[in-house]
């Protein structure tokens, strides 16, 4: 790998897992644990599993998320993690940006395929 | 917790605690409480865990230290690496003197620091050369001028002679006392203002943070 490539993805998947982590809350409530196992199971998404914490702490201290106690079946009550009308609505404006984004990368990096 | 059983996991747990510091408290306790969470799941996933098994629930997290990196970067936090040298300058303003070019040290600690204001740094510099050593100097020698004016003719049993007899040698003693006094006072109250404006700088800066 050119070297600066490699900084570049870090930045990259940096500044893109806080919108994945608020798309896996889209359609249903998590906790950490669970969470990060879904990013995980993303080749390349997470490189160490204890770096999700302080980006849940971020979302949540910036009001995209709140986190309520449940009885877990096993163990003890887990913390889980939902999206707030703020959160929605950040995720969506991202989404369109992205969309677009990657569109226009996709015409110069794909060439004459599409 | 069933993981807190591991020594392992309590180990890494405290290196973690460690690592973030420097950490607004509750943001340190909410990551800690949440990874502490996160290793009793994972554990409670394999019953009778091995220490091979705890050491690799450990590892996929990753370095505490990596964790602690991410936190500063997501809370906007400047990473404390050169920090411990501002409280060495202080500290060495203050006592350094004592040893002479430990006083310069932390004259140049203080001006490579970015915690302080210019403002700061002259007075830092300024009051008192020397630190300590440099008051204590100053205030010996306002003593010893005090004490050369009220004791100026003394010879052997001879009559005292007219410079001595107007009791300059009470008020410049009271004088000279309270100037020693100040001039001791004054590294203390530096040293003491320098610390203040170091947390207020560090605060300022995790608030930028919070405003990004």
């Amino acid at each position: 790998m050119v070297a600066g490539q490699d900084r570049l993805l870090t930045q990259m998947r940096r500044g893109t897992l806080e919108y994945c982590v608020l798309a896996l809350l889209r359609e249903e409530e998590r906790y950490g644990f669970d969470l990060v196992k879904a990013l995980g199971a993303a080749d390349g998404m997470v490189t160490s599993e204890g770096t999700i914490y302080p980006l849940l702490s971020r979302l949540r201290r910036d009001g995209l998320v709140t986190t309520t106690w449940e009885e877990s079946p096993s163990g003890p009550p887990r913390r889980y993690y939902r999206l707030t009308p703020k959160g929605h609505k950040s995720l969506g404006e991202f989404v369109q940006e992205w969309q677009r984004f990657r569109d226009a990368v996709d015409r110069f990096v794909e060439g004459g395929k599409t | 917790m069933n993981g807190t059983r591991h020594r392992e996991v309590g180990e890494y747990l405290r290196r973690l605690q460690r690592s973030m510091a420097d950490l607004p408290a509750e943001r340190r306790d909410e990551i800690l409480a949440e990874i502490e969470e996160h290793i009793a799941e994972d554990l409670a996933e394999r019953p009778g865990a091995t220490e091979s098994d705890v050491r690799n629930v450990l590892e996929r997290l990753g370095d505490p230290a990596d964790i602690a990196a991410e936190a500063r970067e997501r809370f906007g936090i400047k990473p404390t690496r050169r920090s411990w040298t501002d409280p060495a300058a202080i500290i060495l303003l203050l006592i350094g003197g004592f040893t002479i070019i430990g006083w310069f040290v932390g004259v140049v600690l203080l001006w490579i620091s970015d915690a302080w204001t210019t403002r700061d740094k002259i007075i830092g510099t300024l009051v008192v050369p020397g630190g300590l050593a440099g008051a204590l100097g100053v205030a010996l020698s306002v003593g010893f001028m005090a004490n050369t004016v009220s004791c100026q003719v003394p010879g052997p049993g001879m009559d005292p002679v007219g410079s001595c007899v107007s009791n300059p040698s009470t008020s410049g003693n009271a004088v000279g006392a309270i100037l020693a006094a100040l001039v001791l006072i004054a590294p203390i109250v530096t040293a003491i203002y320098l610390s203040r404006r170091l947390r207020q700088a560090r605060l300022a800066s995790f608030e930028e943070g919070q405003a990004q």
